[in-house]
């Protein structure tokens, strides 16, 4: 009978070791094979910075909760609060409290509560900083009132209220000029640098009908700066309390009113505190002339009551600062290509199919109200010792002489000319 | 064919590296050489360097960094020539001029000095893969798996890190041209001006401390004598060390672009500069699969100082044991590694702001004066012809 022998094939040692070095390079790079335990991971989509009457910092994560809900429903948001004298003490706490470990590193959106601007905001800004786990591209936002309100409301818009936040001062938003969207390391940069200033957006937190109200009253505004003292409410609440909002069926608890966030102002910050709240006028001004704006949208009033919506693309800032007999000079040149988009009368055909043709004296409305809103920016800014059109900066890598030389009082000594030059395409 | 002129008896040949016939397991090709330059180079100097340069260099990181390369150029230069003109090994021209002995002294120490090389890239790249790829602190041992890694390439020779420069190669260049693709847009260059702001002693200060990082010529002079060489061969081998220099420089002009004043907070670069590229809003962190794709790299990388170390090592004891002198290189490393494991910054201010000499002996002086040993011979061989 013939014997059936079963041959194991044999290795070599040197075939053994590099399996094992493949199996443990494998491991190296396996970040623990990416295993979060979900029940006891707090998945930190916006964090709401306030200060307590006692100094504490009060902290409110907006969590997001992965399972769904028992009505069918998409993945819910809780907001949970925690205080301390430091914002991770904070956290800790919210971590005590819950037993979920906070993970910030889909934190995407850090709100400042008024409490908060009113001192160095880099005291709790700090903390995202040091954390390498989270990324610095996430967005900035002040808050009138306390940023917890601003993250336990309800948006209309989105089930998260970080999620409808996020799009508000998404990326796409700065492109329309509509808000002055920044993220964590740029406005670090700022306060580091040797003008130590910066800006973010303000939000309002609206009721649904203030919101058209507020937006029909800051267009109309354009008188500069609002002071940042005393325009916000009152902080509800102890803080300390850190109640944890939610965490039961959603179907279950009382409808919150539903908010709108209006983001269309802009804070500015001189060294880590907010130092005045620029109008929307002003605020899309400022965007059109330091961001990178793609396509706006600009009212223009004519004297006959008439009010035209121009659409202006192919922005092109240009920014300088140089010394002009012995003083320093600012200079900004915004171009941009204007079309018709909309108007309050009724036109004829011809009118409404000729878009691109835009009348002179629209356009040199559009021309004013953007070099006045510039200039309105700028002296406001100026009077607070805000550089955010980054005159000491420009003068320091360009000219360092004269820098070294002035720079205590550059900003004061400051000449500015805004040149709006808006055309048609016709 | 090589004008040899170090010729003369090479006493005290060691068993590993037979007078005759170069060992093959210990030769690499001039293409082996020139990605090691171009590829090899680059990548462990893009975690922790931009961040340590910028403390002390602020916006001139470019010029201390400039001025490293350009001295380490002269460096690396002198013993690319050297192997043009002669098939000796380190080993046999000390061993020529000064006798056996001598040369056994010179390569234990040397051996040192490449394990002590090493002790700060290793350290920093398990900070790095700890602090950045894993989202809580994991246990030291997560970084045991390198040194299973690393100890198999040391006991195979010097063709091993050759062939590592093979497969290093097409993984750079997957990885860091689209990092770079990333993040560039994101840089604003000016942010580098004023030039000379930090003043020059802020620039000798910000090169003197990457020293550790630059002296890649000392690992090259292990490599004379173990060369292939081919036509053009210092064209190619120059051109690939300038490759290799301006991608750290791009990175460098890049990274502060990006930071500017909270550069020096962005300890682990390499994994950051990415992250604001537009794209990644939509399709999620995909740079990290590149970061992953260099790591491998970076991994090569750290072993080349290990693998050389144990070369030398069996050298000096003149032993042909691989093996044995892998194990005691890598266990040296691995309890250096876990001692030091909760004192980085200790350690690196040790060896950048204190040790620097040691690297500039080893890595700057050393390969420039090694075409001596060999010009002199020629020299006194001349004098004796008159």
């Amino acid at each position: 009978m013939k014997k059936h022998t079963f041959y194991m094939p044999r290795l070599r040692g040197e075939k053994i070791i590099l399996l094992v070095v493949f199996f443990v390079v494998i491991l190296f790079f396996s970040t623990d094979f990416g295993l979060i335990d979900i029940q006891k991971t707090a998945i930190i989509l916006a964090a709401g910075i306030d200060r307590t009457e006692d100094g504490l910092f009060s902290v409110t994560a907006q969590i997001a909760v992965p399972e769904a809900s028992k009505s069918g429903g998409a993945a819910q948001a809780i907001a949970v609060s925690g205080s301390g004298e430091t914002v991770a003490r904070a956290f800790q706490e919210i971590n005590t409290k819950t037993g979920w470990f906070p993970k910030l590193i889909f934190c995407d959106l850090i709100v400042l509560g008024e409490t908060v601007t009113k001192n160095n905001v880099f005291d709790c800004l700090g903390y995202f900083l040091r954390n390498e786990q989270m990324s610095d591209n996430c967005l900035l936002a002040a808050c009138e009132g306390s940023a917890r309100d601003a993250l336990s409301a309800s948006s209309p818009t989105e089930d998260m209220t970080a999620l409808a936040l996020q799009k508000i001062l998404a990326t796409e938003a700065k492109e329309s000029g509509n808000i002055s969207t920044v993220n964590l390391k740029d406005f670090a940069i700022g306060y580091f640098s040797p003008h130590k200033s910066g800006y973010m957006p303000f939000l309002y937190l609206l009721s649904p009908e203030e919101g058209g109200a507020k937006s029909e009253e800051n267009a109309q505004s354009g008188a500069g700066g609002q002071s940042a003292a005393g325009k916000g409410k009152a902080e509800r609440g102890k803080a300390l309390s850190a109640a944890a909002q939610g965490g039961k069926d959603p179907s279950s608890a009382p409808q919150k009113e539903e908010k709108i966030f209006y983001g269309a102002c802009t804070a500015v910050f001189y060294d880590g505190k907010l130092r005045a709240v620029l109008g929307q006028e002003e605020s899309f001004a400022l965007n059109l002339a330091v961001g990178k704006v793609r396509q706006a949208t600009l009212q223009v009033p004519l004297p006959d009551g008439t009010v035209y919506a121009l659409t202006l693309t192919n922005v092109r800032a240009k920014t300088t600062a140089r010394e002009e007999n012995g003083l320093p000079r600012l200079q900004v040149r915004l171009k941009a290509v204007a079309r018709i988009s909309d108007c309050t009368t009724p036109k004829d055909i011809e009118n409404i199919a000729a878009t691109n043709t835009v009348r002179q004296r629209l356009r040199r409305g559009a021309e004013t109200i953007l070099s006045d809103a510039l200039a309105t920016a700028f002296e406001t800014c100026r009077r607070e010792n805000c550089d955010i059109f980054g005159v000491a900066d420009r003068m320091r890598k360009y000219h360092t002489a004269f820098y070294n030389a002035c720079k205590d009082t550059l900003l004061q000594r400051t000449a500015a000319t805004f040149e709006v030059s808006v055309k048609d395409s016709h | 064919m090589k004008n040899d002129l170090a010729a003369g008896g090479a006493a005290g040949q060691p068993q590993n590296s037979s007078s005759g016939e170069k060992n093959d397991k210990h030769t690499i090709t001039t293409r082996q050489l020139c990605f090691m330059l171009a590829f090899f180079l680059p990548a462990n100097k893009l975690i922790l360097l931009p961040a340590v340069l910028t403390q002390y260099a602020e916006n001139d990181l470019l010029l201390s960094a400039l001025a490293v390369f350009a001295a380490q150029g002269v460096a690396v230069f002198a013993l690319l020539w050297l192997m043009t003109r002669t098939d000796k090994t380190l080993f046999e021209l000390i061993a020529a001029k000064f006798g056996a002995w001598a040369a056994r002294i010179f390569y234990f120490l040397f051996s040192l000095y490449l394990l002590f090389s090493a002790v700060l890239p290793v350290t920093e790249h398990r900070l790095y893969i700890q602090n950045t790829m894993y989202d809580t602190l994991p246990t030291i041992l997560i970084f045991l798996p390198f040194f299973f890694f690393s100890g198999y390439a040391a006991a195979k020779g010097l063709q091993c890190a050759g062939r590592a420069a093979d497969v290093s190669a097409p993984l750079f260049l997957f990885s860091v041209p689209v990092l770079i693709f990333m993040s560039v847009a994101s840089a604003d260059f000016t942010q580098l001006l004023p030039v000379g702001a930090a003043g020059t002693g802020r620039i000798f200060s910000g090169a003197a401390h990457i020293l550790s990082w630059c002296s890649d010529a000392a690992w090259l002079a292990v490599f004379l004598g173990n060369v292939r060489t081919e036509r053009r061969f210092l064209l190619k081998t120059g051109v690939s060390y300038a490759c290799g220099a301006a991608c750290v420089l791009f990175f460098l002009a890049i990274f502060y672009g990006i930071f500017s004043a909270v550069a020096l907070n962005e300890s682990f670069a390499v994994i950051k500069i990415a992250r604001y590229y537009n794209a990644l809003k939509t399709l999620g962190r995909i740079d990290l699969l590149f970061i992953y794709v260099l790591s491998l790299v970076q991994l090569f990388a750290l072993t080349l100082p290990v693998q050389l170390s144990a070369h030398t090592m069996g050298m000096a004891f003149n032993a042909d044991m691989p093996p044995l002198f892998s194990a005691i290189v890598n266990g040296v490393l691995l309890l250096v590694v876990l001692f030091t494991s909760k004192s980085f910054p200790s350690l690196e201010q040790t060896i950048n702001g204190y040790l620097f000499p040691v690297f500039l002996l080893f890595g700057y002086a050393l390969p420039v004066l090694c075409p001596l040993l060999a010009i002199r011979k020629n020299r006194r061989k001349g004098a004796k012809k008159a």
